[in-house]
């Protein structure tokens, strides 16, 4: 006879592995948080001395070059005061690293996991970042530090951010109304604590403002077609690929700059190797990649884009014919969006901005691109920048005075 | 006690009280459990309510995040889900540590359960007690022959608690609850009815326990929507017709059958046909009504792949597990693939209807399936009715009766039919398409086809390389060209399979792999050792049903892994794994090949270690044991074959002889040492086993024959622990070699195929292994056919004796002494023909005698070699034939046995006791001689070592002694022989006149067990008052209980005893298995020491010598008497 030891009547068995499943997962779960935490250890080398900034109440943290613009008016504004501050990169490219003031110290921090255990440790006040999901990925939130802010970075609707993108910020420095409405309704389906939610505008926009007026005036030239698509999924590389360029260049009436999301190459390394190599020689495609996008907007004179937010620059920016790919933002899954149930802000606009193509058009994206050239649609743009951003132009001293506020208010 | 017991036993302390006070309330076992069940589940109840509650609170939590983690688990991998995860948890306040917290409490009910199992497993009152449709408690119900009936309501009652408690979603809790559902079904299957009982009315208990955990589970409507059509009206036309189509052919037969024999009960028969007529045409309606209601139901029951293969696998499994198995086809797995088979048919007929489609294939199939189903139906009826024959207009036909294949077969093909519509429907699975699979395939048809043609066989010669003639490297090449066969085959089949088959040859490979390196090297199963061409165990193979539900269960898991592994395109991890499989069994084989030196030389053959050596010029001794042979059948067996007179020439025959006891362990200790080991004498040492005490003697034994400057060659040294290697010359049991010399086996190049069969039949799994090897057929289904001796066991118990003279050597210069014990003539008893077959249940004599023909031959070879003269042989049984293994009537060959009045052995006993002895001295010459002097079979010594031997000095009147003992099987712990009885014997053991009990102390015991009806006095006599009492009061039990009663009744009414007597019987039973039967038995054996002279004496002695009152040391006594019992 075969000796059991154990009998439980399936209910109660179900009952017990519940608890048998629940513990091995909880372990699991903790166990891979330990996991994680040890991984981080070892190629965050360690901790770091995080005494360098102790008596400097505002850091910025930059994820990368690209962000300098965004935090330079910001830094540029309060030097003005006399206000002294701190700007972290884990870029060692940065161009802040460069910029030489008696009230801005910067510090190269190494990269992501070092930056995260870095961060950890860090003491201030006040500390302002353009990267998202605080105490949700790898960067978490530091016990010395009372008040974090995320710097919004892109006239775009919170949909497109990864899930919980703001949820553990003290505050959110937003570019215009929609990303209030969006975090609002957020905070409110999540019970997640209330943000400060700034109207703060775009900082970068002011540096771009004054490179325009310092740029020279393009000669005339051959029109110039500039692809800027986002680097998602969705997005034109990846839904068209190659294929996209070639058909673009059927048209030998006007040239082509592609200026890819610097993300683009490092989620999809592959793809935008590929166009860079078969265009290597092709003297009427070129590929920009430049922190700033003010020189290759300059001179074009159509923009061809998706989802991403730099369609937006170009327009509030120069005011020139946009042509944007057809999304269906169905693909949310994943991104603040699937907990959102009303149309975006994009969606909403983009009808104002500029033509739609979509995949059916993909054959005759050149005509398409020629007629365009030749005959731009006259639109308000004026009117919906207004509506859309904050203190155009004066962004970065609206933030200055906008942390101060903060800081004054942490003081008390 | 250990620590698991010490947490249990106060549990079993509750279950028992709660189980014995629900006796005492009901008289009754079978309510008594049940109540037992209810009042365990109402003591957990308020914990599971708790736990109800938490659970319900965590699943509303649950529910909410499932949809936010379900998306995560879509959209993102690794590090990233498990940050986002984490996320979710902590906006939802959910902390999966927390919610362990109120469930800990639920560890509470696990003690109950393992204490109520053990509990009434051990209890005794459940046996031959019946309860409802129960005839016995302690065992299976058995209520459909193989098939228990309890277990089965079990499931359901789980099945539809499942079903009910998870209808509110919760699909995984419901994937969980059949799996348990499932386990528990098997693992109860088997056991006794009584804890079935148990654990059928927890969970009866258990869906009880949902109308208060779990109300809203009921409120729902049972079958989905409620209104249900029986509008009769609308569907009356079509039940005429229904009616009329079945009434007609039933009227048609009556009346014809009528016509044909006469027109007795023709209005009764008429009225009956109407009836059933009517009757069917509602269940027919009601089956109609019933599909039209639940058509879009049913027709939109969904299967997945996975379950739909599984269970198409399973009725084939279990269908081949039942043709293959080793002792024919085996109704209990044809009845799980049954079972199997009607929900694969189902599904199969649903998705078969979804198909609908009007190509004449499909209309093909729909007939097809008509035709099947029939045929099955048909099986089945004639399965249970046996035959059946139907006259249709005078033509005869007959159905003979089914088998379970009738049923399955067309269902395994109605299923495969049904399969290709259910994947039309269900698509084809995710083309994996990579550039490794090659590779993958590559290595997989190498590792499965080198462990079967190269490494498997390589390790097991390496093994034993003794056992073959030939190097490694022979059967190396020879099975070279099957290997590369085999490969290429397997790569041409690959190659020509279309993309999308070549992921299922690449899984069903894989799994084959894992099936192999299971089977071959992890999975112990035992079959013996291989015998060339058959195992020494080969029994092993008839394996239980639970071995192959497990086989089963294990099979499609590792199949299931395999696809997800591919699925999930570890293809470096498997091509890694692959890699370390091949290399792994390839350096395994060849080191041990390289260790052994076997691969070009063959293995060092020991030959002449196996040899038995004589010496022309100096003395042999031959001390042969016979083991269980009867003394006085020499007589008879000398008459009838007078030529062995001759033969054993020289030797003279003691009748007169009495075993020194009745078993081996007993006996031959005093056969090999003399009285020094007679049973007094080793009961005498009280510190060691009886284990050490029969390897002493063994050891003085061989020290003795070593001393007398003999060279030792000897074989079974039963009971004895000595160390085998610093002995002379040890005989194995068998030799292949001598297999060989007999004839049995001999070619090389069977060996040659025989590993790789050997290699395929090891890394099979267990339901193929019977058709790989069965009965001594290699690739046949094994027809039970005339079975030759096969198994060591029986070679070594009855071929052993032929062979002696082939492995007989007269070269040695030394003095030879030759100990052989031989179990020929041991029950069970048979004859071996000259072809070396076997006849089995002949009679103890006809075994004995063909045992002295045999042996004869062994003589004849040594007066052949010139040794005989010179060697003095000693033919002896330790102790006559276990007779009660002999279920015809017992021999006596006009035994001249005397009785006395009073019978103090019973005639199985005498002839248990009366043994072989026969000796031929050096140079003794003449036909055999009897001699009636008495002897002893502890004499032995004597005679062998010439010192008082009784054969040649004469004594004229002598007193020889025997022990009866019990069986013992704790030799290794135990330390005295246990007697029923010891008798001194003078002059005649046949006349029992002359018997006369001997008595010490430690036999008193067993002496007093035999004559327990003595009357008590003083102080024991409370205990058995109070004995007396419990048996009026068990008595009367029983009379309450009518159940027990008309069980008794009925028992007394078969043993043919009055119904008191039973009663008491019964009682006394109840008494002796309860803790009551130590009272009684400590105040019978009190009382036996303080009537018996002497013991009393040594009793009082002992109190005064340790200075302790003479209670005290009877008490002492007592219990130690009654703890050596215990043991």
């Amino acid at each position: 006879m075969t000796k059991i030891l154990l009998y439980i009547d399936p209910a109660s068995t179900s009952a017990l592995l519940y608890i048998i499943i629940a513990i091995a997962a909880t372990l699991a779960f903790a166990l891979r948080g330990f996991f994680y935490r040890i991984k981080n250890l070892i190629f965050g080398k360690g901790f770091i001395n995080t005494n360098d900034f102790n008596n400097i109440d505002i850091i910025f943290y930059s994820e990368g070059k690209q962000y300098w613009p965004v935090f330079y008016p910001i830094i540029k504004a309060l030097e003005k005061k006399n206000i002294e501050c701190a700007y972290l990169t884990s870029d060692d490219k940065d161009p802040g690293l460069d910029y030489k003031s008696e009230f801005l110290s910067t510090k190269f921090i190494g990269n992501l996991t070092m930056t995260s255990v870095y961060l950890k440790k860090l003491k201030a006040k006040f500390v302002g970042m353009t990267t998202p999901q605080l105490d949700v990925m790898m960067i978490q939130r530091s016990k010395h530090v009372q008040h974090y802010a995320h710097i919004v970075h892109a006239p775009i609707d919170v949909f497109t951010y990864r899930k919980f993108a703001f949820d553990y910020f003290d505050s959110v420095f937003c570019s215009g109304p929609h990303q209030i409405e969006g975090i609002k309704k957020l905070e409110e389906k999540r019970k997640t604590d209330k943000k400060l939610l700034l109207e703060t505008g775009l900082t970068y926009y002011d540096v771009m403002l004054e490179d325009i007026v310092k740029l020279p005036k393009p000669e005339k030239h051959k029109p110039i077609v500039l692809v800027a698509p986002t680097w998602k999924e969705y997005s034109i590389i990846n839904r068209f690929g190659l294929k996209f360029f070639e058909n673009l260049l059927k048209d030998d009436s006007y040239d082509v700059i592609l200026r890819p999301h610097p993300q683009t190459y490092v989620s999809f390394p592959k793809l935008i190797s590929e166009i860079e190599e078969k265009y290597k020689d092709e003297p009427r495609f070129v590929v920009d990649r430049e922190p700033l996008g003010t020189a290759s907007m300059l001179k074009a004179d159509l923009m061809i884009s998706d989802l991403s937010g730099v369609f937006w620059d170009f327009m509030f920016l120069y005011s020139k014919p946009i042509l944007l790919l057809k999304t269906d933002f169905e693909s949310i899954e994943g991104f603040e969006g699937s907990d959102l149930d009303y149309e975006m802000w994009e969606m909403r606009e983009r009808s104002k901005v500029g033509n739609i193509f979509d995949e059916n058009d993909l054959k005759n994206i050149n005509k398409i691109v020629k007629d365009l050239i030749e005959t731009p649609l006259l639109m308000q743009l004026e009117e919906l920048r207004k509506q859309s951003v904050f203190n155009f132009g004066r962004a970065g001293e609206t933030a200055a005075k906008q942390i101060l506020e903060i800081i004054e208010d942490i003081d008390k | 006690m250990n620590f698991f017991e010490q947490i249990i036993s106060p549990f079993i302390f509750i279950i028992k009280q709660i189980f014995l006070f629900s006796y005492e309330l009901t008289g009754n076992y079978g309510v008594a459990i049940i109540l037992l069940s209810f009042v365990v589940s109402l003591i957990l109840l308020p914990i599971f309510i708790l736990i109800e509650k938490s659970k319900k609170k965590d699943d509303v939590v649950k529910k909410k995040m499932k949809p936010l983690i379900d998306e995560i688990k879509r959209v993102y991998k690794g590090q990233e889900r498990y940050y986002y995860l984490k996320t979710i948890n902590r906006q939802h306040n959910y902390n999966s540590f927390k919610a362990l917290i109120p469930i800990l409490s639920l560890l509470i009910q696990i003690p109950f359960f393992i204490a109520a199992y053990q509990f009434l497993e051990n209890f005794e009152g459940l046996k031959e007690t019946s309860f409802l449709f129960i005839k016995d408690l302690s065992l299976p119900d058995g209520l459909f022959g193989d098939i228990h009936f309890l277990p089965i309501l079990m499931t359901l009652v789980n099945l539809l608690t499942a079903y009910l408690y998870t209808r509110n979603g919760n699909t995984s809790e419901r994937k969980q609850m059949l799996i348990v559902a499932g386990a528990f079904l098997i693992l109860l299957f088997n056991l006794p009815s009584g804890l079935v009982l148990y654990w059928t009315m927890n969970n009866v208990f258990s869906f009880f326990r949902l109308f208060i955990t779990n109300k809203e589970v009921f409120k729902a409507n049972l079958f989905g929507s409620s209104n249900f059509n029986f509008d009769f009206k609308a569907s009356y036309k079509k039940l005429k017709i229904i009616f009329i189509v079945i009434l007609a052919p039933l009227l048609f037969s009556q009346l014809y059958w009528a016509f044909s024999h006469n027109f007795d009960d023709i209005i009764f028969r008429l009225l009956i046909a109407v009836l059933i007529s009517i009757g069917l045409t509602l269940f027919i309606w009601l089956i109609i009504n019933f599909y039209k209601h639940y058509k879009t139901t049913i027709l939109e029951i969904k299967v997945k792949p996975s379950l739909f293969f599984s269970l198409l696998f399973l009725v084939v499994y279990f269908h081949l597990s039942s043709q293959f198995y080793y002792t024919g086809e085996n109704a209990t797995l044809s009845i799980i693939s049954l079972l199997m088979l009607i929900p694969i048919q189902f599904i199969g007929c649903i998705y078969t209807i979804r198909a609908k489609s009007k190509s004449f294939a499909y209309k093909y199939t729909i007939i097809i399936y008509l035709v099947i189903v029939v045929y099955q139906l048909v099986s089945l009826i004639s399965y249970i009715n046996e035959d059946i024959s139907i006259s249709i207009f005078k033509i005869n036909l007959l159905i003979e009766s089914g088998s379970f294949s009738d049923i399955l077969v067309p269902g395994i093909i109605f299923s495969l039919i049904s399969s290709i519509y259910y994947l039309r429907h269900n698509g084809t699975q995710t083309n994996i398409t990579a550039r490794k699979n090659w590779l993958i395939f590559s290595l997989s048809i190498l590792y499965i086809f080198g462990v079967i043609f190269f490494w498997h066989p390589l390790i097991v010669y390496s093994s034993f390389p003794a056992n073959f003639e030939f190097p490694a490297y022979k059967f190396f090449s020879n099975n070279l060209i099957p290997f590369i066969i085999s490969i290429f085959s397997s790569i041409l089949l690959y190659k020509i399979l279309s993309k999308k088959y070549r992921i299922n040859m690449l899984q069903v490979f894989l799994w084959i792999v894992i099936i192999v390196l299971l089977y071959s090297s992890i999975i112990p199963f035992d079959v013996g050792t291989l015998q060339v061409n058959f195992f020494s165990k080969e029994n092993n193979l008839a394996a239980e049903t639970y071995k192959y539900l497990f086989e089963a269960i294990l099979l499609i898991g590792i199949y299931i892994i395999v696809i997800r592994v591919l699925k999930r395109k570890y293809f470096k991890q498997i091509t890694f794994v692959l890699i370390i499989l091949n290399l792994f069994i390839i350096s395994q084989s060849l080191y041990l090949s390289v260790k052994t030196g076997v691969f070009f030389s063959k293995g060092n053959d020991n030959i002449k270690a196996k040899e038995i050596q004589f010496s022309k010029n100096n003395e042999n001794i031959v001390f042969f044991i016979i083991d269980g042979a009867q003394g006085w059948y020499m007589r008879d067996i000398f008459i009838e074959n007078i030529k062995l007179n001759n033969l054993y020439d020289g030797f003279v025959w003691y009748p007169n002889t009495i075993s020194t006891s009745n078993y081996t362990y007993a006996s031959v200790p005093g056969m090999m040492c003399g009285s020094d080991f007679s049973i007094e004498n080793m009961n005498k040492d009280e510190d060691k086993t009886i284990t050490q005490k029969i390897t002493n003697a063994t050891a003085k034994f061989y020290k003795k024959i070593k001393d007398n400057g003999y060279y030792f060659t000897g074989n079974n040294l039963a009971y004895s622990n000595i160390d085998l290697e610093q002995i002379d010359n040890f005989l194995p049991k068998w030799e292949n070699s001598w297999s060989k010399a007999m004839g049995l086996i001999n070619r090389n190049e069977m060996w040659y195929s025989r590993l790789y069969e050997n290699a395929i039949f090891s890394s099979s799994p267990l339901f193929l292994k019977p058709r790989i090897y069965n009965h001594n057929k290699w690739f046949e289904i094994g027809k039970n056919e005339e079975k030759g001796i096969t198994s060591t066991d029986l070679l070594s118990k009855y071929s052993f004796i032929t062979i002696l003279p082939e492995i007989s050597s007269s070269k040695s210069n030394n003095s030879n002494f030759i100990y052989i014990h031989s179990m020929f003539a041991h029950a069970p008893w048979d004859l071996i023909t000259e072809d070396n077959k076997l006849i089995s249940d002949v009679s103890p004599y006809e075994n004995q005698k063909q045992f002295i023909e045999i042996f004869a031959k062994w003589i004849t070879w040594m007066k052949e070699n010139e040794v005989y003269d010179n060697t003095k042989i000693i033919l002896v049984s330790d102790h006559g034939p276990s007779w009660w293994h002999y279920n015809k009537k017992i021999e006596d060959h006009n035994m001249p046995l005397v009785w006395s009045k009073d019978r103090k052995v019973s005639f199985v006993e005498f002839l248990r006791l009366n043994p072989l002895l026969m000796v031929k001295d050096f140079n003794s010459k003449g036909k055999v001689k009897e001699d009636w002097r008495i002897m002893s079979n502890i004499d032995t010594y004597s005679i062998t070592f010439d010192e008082n031997d009784p054969t040649k000095n004469n004594p004229s009147s002598r007193t020889v002694y025997t022990y009866y003992t019990k069986w013992h099987t704790d030799l290794k712990t135990r330390k005295k022989y246990q007697n029923y009885f010891a008798f001194q014997i003078k002059d005649n053991v046949y006349d029992i006149n002359n018997w006369k009990k001997f008595t010490t102390p430690n036999d008193a015991m067993s002496y007093m067990s035999k004559n327990s009806s003595i009357s008590i006095y003083d102080g024991t006599k409370v205990d058995l008052d109070f004995i007396e009492n419990q048996r009026s009061s068990i008595i009367l039990r029983i009379k309450k209980n009518y159940t027990w009663f008309d069980n008794i009744k009925e028992k007394a009414e078969k043993r043919g005893i009055s119904l008191d007597s039973m009663l008491v019987l019964s009682a006394n039973y109840v008494i002796e298995t309860s803790e009551l039967g130590y009272i009684k038995e400590r105040a019978i054996l009190i009382h036996s020491i303080k009537n018996n002279k002497e013991w009393l004496n040594n009793t009082i002695n002992d109190a005064e010598s340790r200075g302790i009152s003479l209670d005290t040391m009877i008490m002492k006594n007592v219990n130690y008497i009654l703890y050596a019992r215990e043991e």
